[in-house]
């Protein structure tokens, strides 16, 4: 069930309506209900995957402080599915390129959002393990802090110490807050279905077939990606995070005008945050505090280049696996070394930051558009071939995808984003400032986002609805 | 008490206003090409009606409703639109008769040679459908006669037409009109080589079930409401397959006792000439919906009773 589809839209009327009708103590079980319809919608089978995550996590919530086993057993369950059905091909594919290999290729699908439950899973075990929350008892209270809809299918990867709580209290209606939340889903649709949707047609082809285009038109599908799969994210959290403000439930902020940053790292606190922040907590720090880091501190000797080693391995150990979490194939996996490389010489390196700021914040986009041609690329000798292409110059005589007037509104609509993140960066939130205006002023505006949405939306059978960009991961 | 009468009074206010601009901006937007046939039958004056006429584009191109009224003084409407197939007729016949109780229901039998289907292309399905005032009616047709996978398209036709703002015309800011009646006057003359044999109207082949059905839903219909009906085929110059279905319409009508106009057998009766009368295979052009027209006018008429007036 696409977000941007007329049956989420109903599914969303309905949550929200039966939400607020029935008694606060029966919500949580309401949204349980709900999210488990969501969840089924894709397919039953994968429903079992699920359930296994479920009673795995469930027991290891009750048992964990039986031993240390436990958690590693869990970990191997969860992780270990997600290893077989997400990568067992690509690993046998690759293992069958060694002679004398010839093993048959599983064609294991692996469940929608599993990346995402998977990680929501691991957090919870490793919080309760650690002690940073209560183990829960109840397995459907659970089941609703992993399948909750508006985070099962692209995160973000929120904190059961944070969500939970929200999840199982019964919150009352509040107008104001239901305001805010529609204009926020409002805006998310405004991102996916005008910006987001229409680039999509514009990079699609580009990305295809480069060799059918010049380098001018290559770039401008590579920014237009840029856009794009930053619309297409933000969008799909924005109107999240609008229904769940609805229900008066706050779901982590994944984005904060991520292309404003002034270096790579600044970047990467910027965009996807949930995501970045538990590779720093359940991964980084582990790796760093780990016994065998200990041990080679100790053989480095020299305490700080022992530190710089240790943050180096670490960071290499976090990208490799940002890379692969993001696919099942070497242009991830390359992607997330670009990152890690680049984010290790930040640490190793020390700039002297004599660039202006502006400056600073176009070297780090055009950093970010170089990851983009691997990251986007089916693999890695198209993005070689997208990079050669660039400096092909000469009329292509191509069809880029959009004429004229859809250029101009997702030109117009681009810039409207770019007023969006400016107000951010500023300090201010546009949510805020939309609420702040007088009534009539504000229902135009609404009116006006509505009737864009409407109009210039892509959508329709004329198109192939676009799923969104992170469902894939 | 006064603050929540004011917020939902907002609340509401604000939903109406939203709604009236999707309202319109579907009007705006949607195609509208062939449409004032069916949308402007609601401009007609409720209980306006002496007959109604409903099928696909041979009525809207084979009967003048303005003629009608000037020779016989029956008012009537062509609710009719292209490649009507019999299954859209019935829903056309029920939105009809919710604003029309007409003395004489006139059918278009030529729905009958159609085949197994529910609806022309989707273009057509359009062209009937997103025409209609919303009903149940409505919603009842676009269930019953559209795929489930494309019944949203047909709810909400802004999901179809929402791309048409880049080819916005100042006439799809106006209001659709229509002076005809629902008819479609061609002056073309068709080019016509060899005439197709006649057969004789005993020559038949079983007709599809979905058509029949249908047909036989209108008949219940109008038996149901005691309003008589009068089937018609106008003439066509279609191949002897097609004539065959035309004719088995005619157990259809025995079987209900209503009369069966199959005007490919009255052809001399009107004067009729088939190579300077049609404007293409299928569909008169002025001077043969004139020859049509007062044809039907007059035996319509005998059919009322009102050959005095």
């Amino acid at each position: 069930m696409i977000f941007t589809s007329l049956k989420f839209l109903t599914f969303a009327v309905l949550t929200l309506v039966g939400y607020f009708a029935l008694p606060k103590k029966l919500r949580w079980i309401w949204l349980t209900a709900l999210s488990v319809y969501f969840y089924l919608c894709v397919g039953l089978k994968y429903g079992v995957f699920l359930l296994v995550s479920l009673l795995s996590v469930w027991l290891c919530g009750l048992y964990v402080k039986k031993g240390r086993w436990v958690l590693v057993l869990t970990l191997l369950v969860n992780l270990g599915l997600l290893a077989v059905l997400k990568y067992a091909a690509f690993a046998v594919t690759n293992l069958n390129r060694l002679p004398f290999v010839a093993i048959p290729v599983p064609e294991f699908v692996a469940p929608l959002g599993m990346s995402f439950y998977t990680f929501l899973s691991v957090s919870y075990i490793m919080d309760v393990y650690r002690e940073l929350s209560e183990p829960q008892k109840n397995p459907l209270k659970l089941l609703l802090y992993l399948s909750f809809f508006p985070h099962i299918t692209q995160g973000p990867i929120d904190r059961y110490e944070t969500l939970a709580p929200q999840l199982f209290e019964g919150h009352s209606f509040d107008y104001a807050r239901c305001a805010v939340g529609l204009r926020r889903a409002l805006w998310g649709f405004f991102e996916k279905l005008v910006i987001a949707d229409r680039l999509g047609l514009l990079v699609d082809p580009i990305f295809a077939a480069p060799g059918n285009y010049n380098g001018m038109e290559v770039l401008i599908a590579i920014f237009a990606y840029a856009i794009q799969i930053y619309a297409d994210f933000a969008g799909y959290m924005d109107i999240a995070c609008g229904l769940c403000e609805v229900l008066g439930i706050r779901l982590t902020e994944n984005f904060d005008a991520p292309y404003f940053s002034a270096s790579v790292p600044e970047f990467w606190r910027r965009w996807h945050m949930s995501l970045g922040s538990f590779f720093r907590d359940y991964l980084f720090y582990p790796v760093l505090r780990s016994g065998w880091m200990r041990k080679l501190k100790k053989k480095v000797g020299d305490r700080k280049k022992a530190n710089k080693l240790a943050t180096v391995i670490a960071l290499a150990v976090v990208w490799t696996a940002t890379g692969i979490w993001h696919g099942s194939a070497w242009h991830y996996i390359a992607w997330g070394m670009y990152y890690g490389g680049l984010i290790i010489a930040s640490e190793l390196i020390q700039f002297k930051r004599h660039l202006p700021k502006p400056l600073q914040v176009l070297r780090t986009f055009l950093l970010v558009l170089f990851g983009y041609v691997i990251f986007r690329s089916d693999n890695l000798a198209r993005a070689w071939e997208i990079l050669v292409q660039l400096t092909r110059f000469g009329d292509s005589g191509a069809n880029l995808g959009l004429d004229t007037p859809d250029l101009i509104v997702a030109c117009v609509a681009t810039a409207i984003l770019l007023v969006h993140d400016i107000l951010r960066i500023r300090g201010k939130r546009p949510g805020e400032l939309v609420a702040a205006l007088p009534l009539p002023l504000r229902w135009v505006l609404v009116y006006v986002c509505v009737l864009s949405v409407v109009i210039f939306g892509v959508y329709g059978p004329e198109y192939n609805a676009a799923s969104f960009i992170y469902f894939a991961f | 008490m006064k603050k929540h009468l004011w917020k939902l009074g907002k609340t509401l206010l604000f939903w109406a206003i939203l709604l009236l601009l999707l309202v319109q901006t579907n009007y705006v937007l949607r195609n509208k090409n062939l449409a004032e046939e069916v949308y402007c039958f609601y401009q007609e004056e409720p209980n306006s009606l002496d007959v109604l006429f409903v099928g696909a584009s041979h009525i809207m191109c084979g009967i003048y409703p303005d003629l009608l009224e000037q020779n016989f003084g029956l008012k009537s409407y062509d609710c009719a639109s292209s490649a009507m197939v019999l299954p859209q007729c019935y829903y056309q016949l029920l939105e009809a008769l919710r604003y029309q109780t007409p003395k004489l229901v006139v059918l278009d039998a030529s729905g009958s040679a159609f085949g197994d289907v529910k609806t022309g292309t989707a273009e057509y399905a359009h062209i009937q459908l997103d025409n209609f005032r919303f009903s149940a009616n409505k919603i009842a047709a676009i269930y019953d006669l559209i795929e489930p996978e494309s019944r949203k398209e047909y709810l909400f036709p802004l999901i179809v037409f929402h791309t048409r703002w880049k080819e916005l015309k100042c006439q799809d800011l106006e209001p659709i009109v229509s002076d005809t009646r629902g008819a479609v006057v061609y002056t073309k003359q068709a080019v016509v080589g060899e005439l197709p044999t006649l057969i004789p109207r005993e020559d038949r082949t079983p007709l599809a079930e979905v058509p029949e059905s249908y047909l036989r839903k209108c008949l219940d219909e109008c038996r149901a409401r005691d309003i008589p009906v009068l089937l018609l085929c106008t003439p066509t110059l279609y191949d002897e397959q097609t004539q065959r279905m035309y004719n088995s319409v005619d157990p259809i009508a025995a079987e209900y006792g209503v009369p069966y106009l199959n005007l490919h057998y009255s052809l001399d009766e009107m004067g009729f000439d088939l190579r300077t009368d049609m404007a293409d295979e299928g569909h008169c052009n002025d001077k043969g919906a004139a020859k049509v027209t007062a044809y039907v006018g007059a035996y319509i008429m005998e059919m009322l009773g009102n050959n005095e007036n």
